[in-house]
């Protein structure tokens, strides 16, 4: 499949220093995909390149393959954004603030702002100035002003700042639908790992202007994949020793009465029929499920140290 | 995809509270002038034709010995230009002195224009200011419209705005005074220029009073439109703007005393009316010069305004 987002090496200077160096990542229709990194990183940075709010210093960004610098009109008209803040005007309605840019867009018709008024559950409050709104009212109208000319990229950056968690349950069920009944590829940033990781397909950390890994949230179910598993057994002490002499490559542990490994699927399997086999009996065993909290933590401390 | 921008634009400024407000200013200063004239008339007397007659002689006299004694081209040309009015007055029996009608309020509401101005100053100002201020600018340049587009249409709107209170302004003080004051009243307005002297029409004359006020506005709102879009700051660019409104001509004045480079003063050419009334503030300055140095300084503005707007990144 045919990336509809790429970036090819970008970097952009900021005064004397790097704040994005050399990123390269592909985002494929009906994928979202989350941009993970601590404060200062470049997520924001990123994000102001690939909507041509900046320029790039080197590399190039390519949306539905035009380029955003050489071809800035054809790349643009695929995308719908909410940089920060949700920032509409104050001082309009919500319909008319649809309108205005409805306006800016070919072929948007009165009838896509009346639905998507009515999705982001605001046609009730249409005639009322944003003003008046919650911020979790214009993060819905933000949503609705990025979707009305039916873009394929959807950035979105932070956009779950300030939302009560009943808020940000909604947002994310509202673009899982998007992504998923209008196959937009959405791109979104974020420091807050829970929800990236709640609705993202794939991933990627940026430190310090650099990728320090990409991955897919669902990695850990592969088989081959390493991952931390405890064993409740009848022997502790026993089954450690067994444990040990039959596979010394693995690293095995006590704690607090359980047994811990780090292994693959396949290899748990084995330990277990081994354990069994000698006598001890296995009560259960648990795959610790690494959080990207863990991840993240882990892919960033090489830089923090 | 442009005239939906200015759409735009005219949308969002009749939205917004403050341009009510400027309009209800507009048209209680209207209201406020044709109240104080109404009863300033009210015990006025004119003085009969001797009268005039002696006063006219009295000052030609005074006048004379004026352009005789200075040496400064300006007050020489002013006093020559008098002259030549009040002889006028007297060959063909014109009172200077009138009953207020319609005209000499509508002549008093010029003043009005001035304002319109600082008005246009302030939505120049304020119309690429604010959306950085709030942000939007984010969202209006993530669309296919051009960056060029988007200024332009502000731009556009801003003179647009313009128009709309110059209009509203004639319409206003017209409805007001002909209630008021009625019609009755000289339809001739007198001016000279280099000695000759011009007779015109009054309502021609009105309207290039009001044209004329509205070359000092486009100047102006040009100007403030590029100190914001460059600074991104709406006070700054009404502060400057509305000083240079009020005290530019002056400064030009007394900067003409100095030197002749004054000539290519913005407000040294902004009051085209000069031309048709008094003459110029410097000698040697024509009409057509006039124009070509007002067409450099729009140029200028703009192309500092655009290339700023074009190249910047927008990082807020
Ligand atoms: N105008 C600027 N000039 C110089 N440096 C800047 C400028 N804007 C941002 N930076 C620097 O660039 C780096 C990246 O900033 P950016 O806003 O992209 O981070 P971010 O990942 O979005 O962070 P946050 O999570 O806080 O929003 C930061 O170190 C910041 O200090
Ligand atoms: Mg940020």
């Amino acid at each position: 499949m045919e990336s509809i987002l790429s970036l090819q090496n970008v970097h952009k200077k900021l005064g004397k220093k790097l704040a994005v160096n050399g990123v390269s990542l592909d985002v494929y229709p009906g994928e979202i995909y989350g941009f993970l990194g601590p404060n200062g990183a470049g997520k924001t940075t990123t994000i102001r390149m690939i909507t041509g709010l900046t320029k790039i210093t080197s590399g190039d960004i390519r949306i539905a393959d035009a380029s955003i610098t050489s071809d800035y009109k054809s790349a643009i008209q695929h995308v719908g954004t909410i940089v920060e803040n949700p920032e509409l005007y104050p001082y309009l309605t919500a319909e008319k603030n649809l309108l205005h840019f409805a306006r800016m867009s070919k072929n948007v018709t009165k009838e896509d702002i009346d639905s998507r008024l009515k999705l982001v559950r605001l046609d009730h409050v249409r005639n009322q100035k944003v003003r008046k709104f919650s911020l979790g009212m214009k993060q819905r109208l933000g949503i609705a002003q990025a979707l009305i000319h039916r873009p394929k990229v959807l950035i979105l950056d932070e956009p779950t700042n300030g939302l009560d968690p009943a808020g940000v349950r909604e947002m994310r069920d509202y673009l899982r639908k998007v992504a998923k009944e209008e196959g937009v590829a959405i791109f979104i940033s974020s420091h807050l790992l829970a929800e990236i990781e709640l609705i993202c397909d794939r991933f990627a950390i940026i430190q310090e202007g650099k990728l320090v890994q990409v991955e897919r949230v669902s990695d850990e179910d592969r088989p081959e994949e390493m991952n931390r598993y405890q064993l409740e057994v009848s022997d502790l002490a026993k089954a450690h020793k067994l444990a040990v002499r039959e596979f010394p490559k693995l690293v095995i542990h006590e704690k607090e009465n359980w047994l811990h490994i780090k292994a693959a699927k396949e290899q748990v399997g084995q330990l277990i029929m081994f354990l069994t086999s000698q006598g001890v009996m296995v009560y259960q065993s648990v795959r610790e499920k690494q959080t990207l909290e863990d991840r993240f933590l882990q892919a960033t401390e090489r830089g923090v140290s | 995809m442009f005239l939906k921008l200015v759409q735009n634009e005219w949308m969002k400024l009749f939205n917004r509270t403050s341009t009510y407000v400027m309009l209800g200013l507009l048209a209680a200063g209207v209201l406020t002038t044709a109240i104080f004239t109404y009863y300033q008339q009210q015990d006025q007397q004119l003085p009969s034709q001797e009268q005039w007659q002696a006063e006219l002689q009295s000052e030609n006299e005074t006048l004379a010995q004026q352009e005789a004694e200075t040496n400064n081209y300006y007050i020489e040309s002013d006093a020559i230009n008098q002259q030549a009015i009040n002889n006028y007055r007297l060959e063909h029996n014109l009172s200077p002195y009138e009953t207020e009608n319609v005209w000499t309020y509508m002549d008093s509401n010029t003043g009005l224009i001035q304002f319109i101005g600082m008005l246009v100053i302030i939505v120049a100002a304020s119309i690429v200011a604010q959306e950085f201020k709030q942000g939007t600018i984010k969202l209006l340049l993530v669309r296919s419209a051009s960056r060029t587009q988007v200024l332009a249409a502000k731009f556009a709107v801003t003179l647009l705005f313009g128009l709309f209170l110059l209009v509203s302004l004639f319409a206003m003080s017209f409805a007001v005074r002909a209630i008021v004051f009625g019609f009755d009243g000289s339809t001739i307005h007198i001016t000279a220029s280099n000695g000759e002297v011009i007779e015109w029409s009054r309502i021609i004359y009105l309207g290039v009073t009001y044209l004329a006020g509205s070359v000092t506005m486009l100047m102006l709102a040009a100007f403030a439109f590029m100190i914001s879009t460059v600074f991104r700051n709406d006070s700054i660019a009404i502060a400057i703007s509305v000083m240079l409104l009020f005290a530019g001509t002056m400064a030009t004045n007394i900067l003409a005393l100095l030197t002749d480079w004054a000539k290519f003063s913005l407000f040294a050419n902004t009051n085209l009316e000069q031309y048709f009334r008094g003459g110029p503030m410097v000698e040697g300055m024509t009409l057509g010069f006039s124009v070509v140095v007002l067409v450099v300084y729009l140029v200028v503005f703009l192309v500092l305004a655009f290339g700023f707007f074009n190249k910047r990144d927008v990082s807020i």
